[in-house]
């Protein structure tokens, strides 16, 4: 499918322990030559920095850690509204949950008419000193993956219910 | 949620309080209809700060301390700095000190945001939470942008001085790392004329939300400066009488164990009203105090509401809050416009030993820090006591004051009244150690 534009890339998560993949996600995706200039990659810590980055336009992909009780290193992705996404990210009373903030986005008229989630299955969500390799492992497909989704070229049109890509 | 099925006894647990700053439960427990027992649990773990600052370098500390709250990170900075700069007896610059100020507006201006629209509205109005608020019709939905949109200008202002928006990083012993540039801080002000529109707008809505009949004889504590509504510095006082310095505090007051909570309470050593040595402090109790150093466009909004101050029902503190935003806005307007870059970030200091506290206003109330360092300038002793420790006997005894009106109510009734009781305080869990669980029990 070709996505909309802006795409807007965005990693949820704290720098610390396995949290840490959607920093990884997003470095890479930086550090690519040819980014186009309709593709927006960002990072924040939480569901109320994500609102600063929606403006009601295009495609947004979120990536985030994710509970679901796959292996470490499993690559989920769902097409918002989706049930499963409210399970991710434990309710912090610091912030909103991603699905929280999205809600709140559509109340508010900024929530882009497409969003995909990206959730990657994490060991543990302890502030640990560094993330698990099995998470990290999973990082290279993920960022060839959304490659292919600003591209057009992804297979994937639907959610996928079963966890896609090769569990790491 | 439970309830006991023995008819003479019944227990109101709230297991997680919703819309708090971290995490916290709270248990009503009635025995033949009377309140026999209401404990606000905190049950974070605790974080053992004031330990592991043991041992590190002083000039370390207001980035350590930094972490303790993501709401209110600056309070943490600022308390230290000024407790730590108070040992060698460095005086900043007037220039650097109103850097501090700024920064601190932009933290009140944030974090009353976000308590004001996100956290403590939807009480009011009967909804959920904000979400649930802004889903509820395009009026609604505008407001919660409003709120939103006046958090960000605090964010910005913490940005651009603080280095980060949380947690920042330009704050050392002596002033700062690194003077914002003047095209940075010009950048700041079209969006605060804004913001100062929007805090009128939110002192208005504000005094419309119908608050609750439940005035008490409060011991309010703040700080109070000679000519400046109080932020960085000042002497503490109350409404009884007391005047002191803060290098006084731990001759006034006491923090304590109770066994039901994780944080630590505190209380006055030597209580001079009905209240047991509880006090209130925080944006209510700052009004209160300080109304007349507030500038005239505060002063003005404050009596346009109609609402009488000083005041005495916790539930108008998000009028005060609302109040303390026009105010932030308006003196960083007044600061960016007077804003010149400081020829030096910092003054030069000599570490000795010694000891040095000090009491900023936290967007919660005061927050005391005190240090002891070695002639190296090696932290040996540290002590924090925040709002939310200070506040948390009053919260509780609030508690037991509504408590006998909840006998009659279903379980989710009781405890959201409950909690609202709890969020007039605006507590931050984290810091002391937003969720309340709450139990009745009734025996």
């Amino acid at each position: 499918m070709n996505w909309p534009r802006p795409i807007r890339i965005v990693g949820v998560g704290s720098p610390l322990g396995d949290d840490a993949l959607a920093w990884e996600v997003v470095r890479n995706l930086r550090q690519r030559q040819g980014l186009p200039s309709d593709v927006e990659v960002y990072m924040v810590e939480g569901g109320q920095r994500l609102l600063d980055r929606l403006d009601g336009r295009g495609t947004l992909f979120l990536i985030d850690a994710l509970v679901a009780g796959t292996r470490p290193g499993t690559i989920h992705r769902f097409v918002w509204p989706h049930p499963s996404i409210e399970a991710l990210r434990p309710g912090s009373t610091h912030d909103l949950r991603p699905a929280e903030a999205l809600r709140l986005a559509e109340a508010l008229g900024i929530a882009p008419p497409h969003i995909v989630v990206f959730g990657i299955e994490v060991e543990s969500l302890a502030p640990q000193a560094g993330p698990n390799p099995s998470v990290m492992a999973a990082v290279p497909e993920l960022v060839q993956r959304l490659v292919q989704e600003w591209q057009g070229s992804s297979t994937i049109e639907e959610d996928s219910p079963e966890p896609i890509g090769r569990e790491h | 949620m439970t309830q006991a099925t023995d008819k003479a006894t019944r227990t109101i647990t709230v297991q997680a309080l919703a819309r708090v700053e971290g995490e916290g439960a709270l248990t009503i427990r009635f025995r033949d209809g009377q309140v026999e027992r209401v404990e606000l649990r905190i049950y974070e773990p605790p974080r053992f700060y004031e330990a592991f600052l043991r041992g590190r370098a002083a000039a370390e500390v207001p980035d350590i301390t930094a972490r303790i709250c993501g709401i209110c990170p600056v309070a943490y900075q600022m308390s230290s700095v000024h407790a730590l700069e108070n040992i060698p007896g460095v005086v900043l610059p007037p220039e650097l000190r109103a850097l501090r100020r700024l920064l601190y507006c932009g933290e009140w201006i944030e974090s009353h945001a976000l308590h004001i629209y996100m956290l403590h509205a939807p009480d009011f109005l009967g909804f959920e939470s904000a979400i649930a608020m802004a889903q509820a019709s395009p009026t609604y939905a505008d407001i919660v942008r409003r709120g939103l949109r006046l958090k960000k200008a605090g964010n910005s202002l913490v940005n651009v001085i603080g280095g980060r928006e949380v947690h920042p990083v330009n704050v050392r012993l002596g002033g700062f790392y690194r003077i914002p540039r003047a095209n940075e801080m010009a950048g700041l002000v079209e969006e605060l004329k804004w913001a100062r529109e929007a805090a009128l707008q939110t002192v208005r809505w504000c005094a419309t939300l119908p608050f609750p009949d439940f005035e008490d004889d409060y011991e309010f504590v703040a700080l109070r400066h000679s000519d400046e509504y109080p932020m960085n510095e000042g002497r503490l006082v109350s409404n009884r009488g007391l005047d002191i310095a803060p290098e006084e505090y731990p001759d006034h007051f006491i923090e304590y164990q109770v066994p039901h909570s994780n944080a630590l309470q505190s209380r006055r050593r030597f209580p001079c009203g009905a209240d047991d040595g509880a006090y209130f402090v925080g944006p209510l109790a700052r009004w209160n105090l300080n109304a007349d150093r507030a500038p005239a466009l505060v002063r003005e909004a404050a009596a346009a509401t109609g609402i009488p101050f000083p005041n005495r029902n916790p539930y108008t503190s998000i009028v005060a809050r609302s109040l303390e935003v026009l105010l932030a806005v308006e003196e960083a307007l007044r600061l960016l416009h007077q804003y010149q870059p400081p020829p030096r970030p910092a003054v030069d200091y000599l570490a000795r030993a010694g000891v040095g506290h000090a009491i900023t206003e936290a967007p919660r109330g005061i927050l005391y820090h005190r240090y002891e360092t070695d002639a190296a300038g090696v932290i040996r002793n540290a002590t924090i006591i925040p709002p939310t420790s200070q506040n948390q006997r009053q919260m509780e005894r609030d508690l037991k004051r509504l408590a006998p009106t909840l006998g009659e109510l279903s379980n989710e009734e009781a405890a959201l009244k409950a909690e609202r009781v709890i969020r007039n305080y605006d507590p931050c869990i984290s810091c002391a150690t937003h969720f309340l669980k709450l139990k009745v029990e009734r025996r």
